[in-house]
């Protein structure tokens, strides 16, 4: 994807805006309807609408994978659409190489196309050399905003046991980031916090739901910052519901 | 003294050398501008900073055994020169007797005391005060009420600080639980100031890290998580004199983490003289508003050497 296009990335921002406000109000509302494809359709340009699809990832999936929208096969085009006129090229980083193994692998999971435990990347990123387990915790934590579109359910392997096995790592990058006002960077670590089921006491201590609901206050204007805390808020209920289980 | 004192070879030892030093050569800056000018009603003028370099030099005293030859003789100087300025503590009885319910005599005459110096009155004074309900019951921010505790501790007066209930010494658990830190809170929800009340929290349970297992295991385990996050964000706006303060919360902690990227952007930012900033702001030229501006960021930052270095056996580097 160019980079050096100030105005086209102001462009996609405002479009990956548009997106996510239309995602987020797909998981409040559950419905019908092929979303991706009725937001393509509906956009002024079309290379900016799927550009939007490709910088939003694997969230682009979430109403399916939340169980508030079904995968339409006008979606999986757009989908199909999307990948080929902006693929990933050789300089790709091991962050969109993760978003992209990501949400190709859920959108096969959401049809049904496979089975097993869930989605890992660790087929195409070697998580450990990207995610260093001896990464100290800001850079470490950094890494983790980087791919916390990733935080999604029937997403396992590496990414997520680090996320369990680092929760207190997750914590100190939430608390660094609220003390920033950086509410993106809060917002998506929240996210990880989500699936850190081990190491409870310094997420307790976060107080999550506190949070969240200061990030609602605090960051209610931004559609990208409310969509990962709405994706947050489901997270929590679903593993609170699998642990209930 | 020599122009100069010897600082240890590593970068703790060099920050916290060079920073007794300057604060040893400049002292005289921190005089009263003449005996009859000492304002016994005025704690946050020179009687102030008089205490806090005299708590610098007490605790260098106390861990001389680690530190490098030549700080224990510029300790002694510089506490001798503070009590000098108190008239040997007369000031601190004067105070004391006309204002019968202020803590920071007794806070103030404590470091001395750990020195070495006593004032026979003021300690007569102090353990009849220390009997008072009326003293016991001052309304005091919790935090300065642990401090009047610890002082009463160390000084020898253990009925001040007190709380129903205790056995007359002073309830730790309840003091501990009236702060902010003793009630384990968001650590996002810290402020500047609030940070300031929590790094005085664990000063003076522990005693300045004379006693680092004195503060109860839930509270060591989060300041162990959350510290790192704190000091990294204040380094970050170079708020050097809570950074510095919080370098001393670690070395406070059972297992400290001595942070040695943080000392390094200590030395970074010292002076060649051995001033260090308070923040990033620019200091100005003019050394006896340079020592008012900086004082208190040098003896917070000789605190927090001295205890890293006495602690450093007890290293758990992050």
């Amino acid at each position: 994807m160019p980079h050096q296009d100030t105005a086209l990335m102001e462009d996609y921002a405002r479009a990956a805006d548009d997106l996510a406000g239309r995602l987020h109000r797909c998981l409040e509302t559950p419905g019908s309807g092929a979303a991706l494809a009725d937001y393509v359709e509906g956009a002024t340009d079309r290379r900016t609408a799927l550009a939007a699809v490709r910088v939003l990832g694997p969230d682009v999936l979430a109403p399916a994978l939340f169980g508030t929208r079904r995968i339409d096969p006008a979606d999986r085009e757009v989908l199909a659409t999307a990948l080929a006129h902006y693929p990933l090229d050789a300089g790709g980083t091991a962050e969109t190489m993760c978003l992209d193994r990501v949400t190709t692998g859920l959108l096969h999971r959401a049809e049904g196309a496979v089975s097993g435990d869930g989605v890992a990347v660790d087929d195409a990123v070697d998580v450990d050399t990207f995610l260093r387990p001896e990464e100290r915790w800001r850079p470490w934590a950094q890494q983790m905003a980087g791919v916390a579109s990733c935080a999604l359910p029937g997403v396992c392997g590496s990414l997520v046991e680090q996320a369990r096995t680092r929760a207190a790592d997750l914590g100190r990058g939430v608390a660094r980031a609220m003390l920033r006002r950086d509410y993106r960077t809060a917002a998506r670590l929240v996210r990880w916090t989500a699936l850190a089921d081990n190491n409870r006491a310094a997420v307790d201590q976060l107080n999550i739901e506190a949070v969240l609901r200061h990030l609602e206050l605090c960051g209610s204007v931004n559609a990208r910052l409310s969509l990962d805390v709405r994706i947050a808020r489901l997270l929590r209920t679903r593993t609170r519901r699998e642990g209930a289980g | 003294m020599t122009d100069e004192l010897p600082v240890g070879t590593d970068t703790v030892g060099r920050v916290t050398g060079r920073a007794l030093d300057w604060l040893h050569r400049n002292r005289l800056y921190g005089a009263f501008p003449s005996p009859e000018s000492a304002d016994l009603a005025d704690p946050n003028g020179y009687y102030k900073s008089l205490g806090e370099t005299a708590l610098a030099a007490s605790l260098v005293l106390r861990e001389r055994s680690v530190l490098p030859a030549g700080h224990e003789q510029a300790a002694h100087e510089l506490l001798d020169f503070a009590w000098g300025q108190l008239r040997q503590g007369d000031l601190l009885y004067e105070r004391q007797l006309r204002h019968p319910l202020m803590t920071d005599p007794l806070e103030v005459y404590t470091h001395f005391g750990r020195g070495g110096h006593r004032h026979e009155r003021l300690d007569t004074l102090l353990g009849h005060l220390a009997g008072l309900r009326a003293h016991q019951g001052a309304e005091l921010m919790p935090n300065r009420r642990l401090a009047v505790a610890n002082a009463a501790r160390v000084a020898g007066f253990a009925g001040s600080g007190s709380s129903e209930g205790s056995g007359g010494g002073a309830d730790w658990a309840g003091l501990l639980a009236a702060t902010w830190l003793g009630r384990l809170p968001e650590p996002w929800a810290i402020d500047w100031m609030t940070a300031y009340c929590m790094t005085h929290t664990v000063f003076h349970v522990t005693d300045w890290g004379g006693l680092p297992h004195a503060l109860p295991g839930d509270v060591v385990a989060y300041l162990e998580c959350w510290l790192p996050v704190w000091i990294d964000i204040w380094t970050e706006i170079e708020e050097w004199d809570l950074v510095a303060e919080l370098l001393i919360v670690d070395a406070c902690l059972p297992r400290p983490g001595h942070h040695r990227d943080v000392w390094e952007r200590l030395a970074a930012v010292q002076h060649a003289d051995g001033l260090v900033p308070r923040d990033g702001k620019p200091v100005g030229d003019e050394p006896e508003q340079a020592f008012r501006d900086q004082q208190h960021t040098a003896v917070v930052t000789v605190v927090a050497g001295t205890l890293a270095q006495s602690r450093s056996g007890d290293a758990s580097p992050r």
